[in-house]
């Protein structure tokens, strides 16, 4: 994989939903990007010391796009770049989820919130390849958190939950509920997952319980993305070493990482 | 030219190609850009902070962003003393890094322990004593303000350092006299210090009403450090005579060059590295011009007059 570090500038921001942009910025990869594989971004700001991870929702020869969900200071100074202004970008880095393993199975996808990213350049890579069966699951808080244009986008039918749904594309409740249904119609599909820890860590229940093979994409803060200052560690499975989200992963196997105990422990 | 810039520095036995180093806990092990940059060109890499076990670290959150710094609360993760001389160093070694092996220990007779295993092996320059780092339970900072004990385990490190190999040994500022331990580093054969490491600070989550580190205090550092170790430099200036390693805050070629006015003779990059992990060799690039558009010969030229 050969990464990138770059100060480029921003070539399109379009609002996608209620404080979601999508920037597109110019920046060539020299090598397809996989689903999962994010960017350390920087928005070349005072008062921000570190860069921040977005997962890469598209690359082409000459830019890279993501999405910024305003959370803090960083998000809310990347969603502000006009045309023109500057960033920098370290990309493409992490694990990225095996597409052609994947397409040998039918495949559910769940998703919450920014975790789309990952999950939307899968759900289109599995539809190009897989013969099988893709079920998109997407969950968010209210409606006017969904971006439409990127849900309609590819011909991949994304199932929607919502808590108070008003259109009738859109089911009451959580992903999960989506989960426990797909699990019904498709009782030999695995499952990729990637959004707010809580979520993931109930979907990972699930898929326990149901005994399917679960891949995660898991957001952590990040101050390097290249294994270097140890914020974003994750226990290994059998405990005798730290796997760090942004170099190890993001995307791990659950059977790989201790993803229930969120604690390192001091030797 | 006749009379061209001279960037090499001496610190104890060991003459570096240039004043340039990354500071430990910020660039790895030396090997984690070898495609953006090359670490040789570097005047050093410091390492991350090997202990004689490896260490899995603290608990989650180890890292938050403020405004002007980030605390960090890391725990001293590392790979161990072996792992690190299994895997690491052949290929720092054969890449021609110059390395500066951070050490940390639990016992005062363990920063020995481990000069003398490093002793075994060939591809190092010199080790870096860190004697304060706050994010541990049991040690660390506890030597790191006792004036008599740093002077006791720098005394012990140098007895069994190779002649050829420089010990550096890196104080902290969260003491009310740090020219008092760098008199004792000095005494007990010190050939460069370091300064400075974190700053102890806070962050309190105003919604749980608790620290935001389990721990309660965290590392300090980047940019809203720098002044503290500028004034740290500045005082042990005045101190000692060993070199000091001017680290703390450092965001670019200007803030070098003004622990260079403070009277260190060589520096360390650190946080910045994690957003810019080009940055040392960005100032390495740059720093002979930087020196000659200020009519200097050398980083030591240009010191402050008030320092002599």
């Amino acid at each position: 994989m050969e990464r990138r570090l770059q100060r480029t500038q921003v070539l399109e921001n379009t609002t996608v939903a209620r404080d979601t942009v999508i920037l597109r910025v110019d920046m060539g990869l020299p090598q397809l990007v996989e689903p999962g594989q994010f960017a350390m971004v920087h928005p070349l700001r005072a008062g921000c010391i570190l860069p921040r991870p977005f997962s890469i929702l598209d690359a082409d020869a000459d830019s890279l796009t993501i999405l910024v969900k305003v959370v803090g200071k960083g998000s809310r100074a990347l969603a502000a770049l006009r045309p023109g202004e500057e960033l920098r970008i370290f990309a493409p880095l992490g694990s990225s989820f095996d597409v052609s393993a994947l397409s040998e199975r039918e495949c559910i996808l769940v998703a919450g919130g920014v975790g789309l990213v990952p999950l939307h350049m899968l759900a289109r890579r599995l539809r190009e390849s897989a013969a099988h069966p893709v079920i998109p699951i997407f969950g968010a808080r209210s409606e006017e958190d969904l971006p439409r244009s990127l849900l309609r986008k590819e011909d991949v039918a994304w199932r929607l939950w919502v808590e108070k749904p008003s259109k009738p594309d859109c089911r009451k409740g959580l992903v999960t509920a989506g989960l426990e249904e797909a699990f019904e119609e498709h009782p030999d599909a695995v499952v990729t997952t990637c959004g707010p820890t809580p979520m993931m860590r109930a979907v990972a229940t699930i898929c326990r319980r149901e005994r399917r093979p679960l891949w995660l994409c898991l957001e952590e803060q990040m101050g390097c993305g290249a294994g270097v200052c140890r914020a974003c560690v994750v226990p290994a499975a059998a405990g005798d070493r730290m796997r760090t989200v942004c170099k190890d992963g993001p995307v791990f196997a659950l059977d790989d990482i201790q993803f229930f105990t969120t604690a390192g422990s001091a030797s | 030219m006749s009379h061209d810039v001279d960037l090499t520095v001496r610190l104890g036995p060991v003459t570096f190609a240039n004043p340039i180093f990354t500071a430990s806990g910020t660039w790895g092990y030396g090997l984690d850009y070898l495609d953006l940059v090359d670490p040789a060109l570097l005047g050093g890499v410091v390492t991350k902070t090997l202990t004689v076990a490896p260490r899995l670290g603290n608990p989650q959150p180890r890292v938050r962003e403020l405004d002007h710094g980030m605390l960090n609360s890391i725990g001293l993760e590392n790979v161990g003393l072996d792992a690190f001389l299994a895997e690491k160093l052949p290929v720092l070694r054969e890449r021609g890094v110059t390395t500066i092996v951070s050490l940390a220990g639990r016992e005062e007779e363990e920063f020995a322990i481990m000069a003398r295993t490093l002793a075994r092996h060939e591809g190092w320059a010199g080790v870096e004593l860190n004697l304060s780092c706050p994010n541990v339970a049991k040690g660390g900072l506890d030597f790191g303000v006792d004036p008599e004990r740093i002077e006791r385990i720098t005394r012990l490190t140098r007895a069994a350092l190779p002649t050829d190999r420089c010990l550096w040994v890196k104080l902290t500022p969260n003491v009310s006299s740090i020219a008092t331990l760098g008199r004792a580093a000095e005494s007990g054969g010190a050939h460069a210090i370091s300064a400075i490491n974190t700053v102890v600070g806070m962050a309190v989550d105003l919604e749980r009403r608790e620290p935001v580190f389990p721990r309660g205090i965290a590392g300090y550092s980047g940019p809203a450090i720098l002044p503290i170790a500028l004034a740290k430099v500045f005082e042990l200036r005045q101190a000692v005579s060993i070199p000091i390693v001017g680290v703390g805050g450092i965001a670019s070629m200007d803030d070098v060059l003004r622990f260079f006015v403070v009277g260190a003779e060589a520096v360390q990059v650190g946080t910045s590295l994690f957003a810019e992990p080009d940055l040392a060799h960005r100032v390495v690039e740059a720093l002979a011009q930087a020196l000659r558009e200020r009519q200097a010969l050398s980083p030591r030229s240009l010191r402050a007059s008030m320092l002599g």
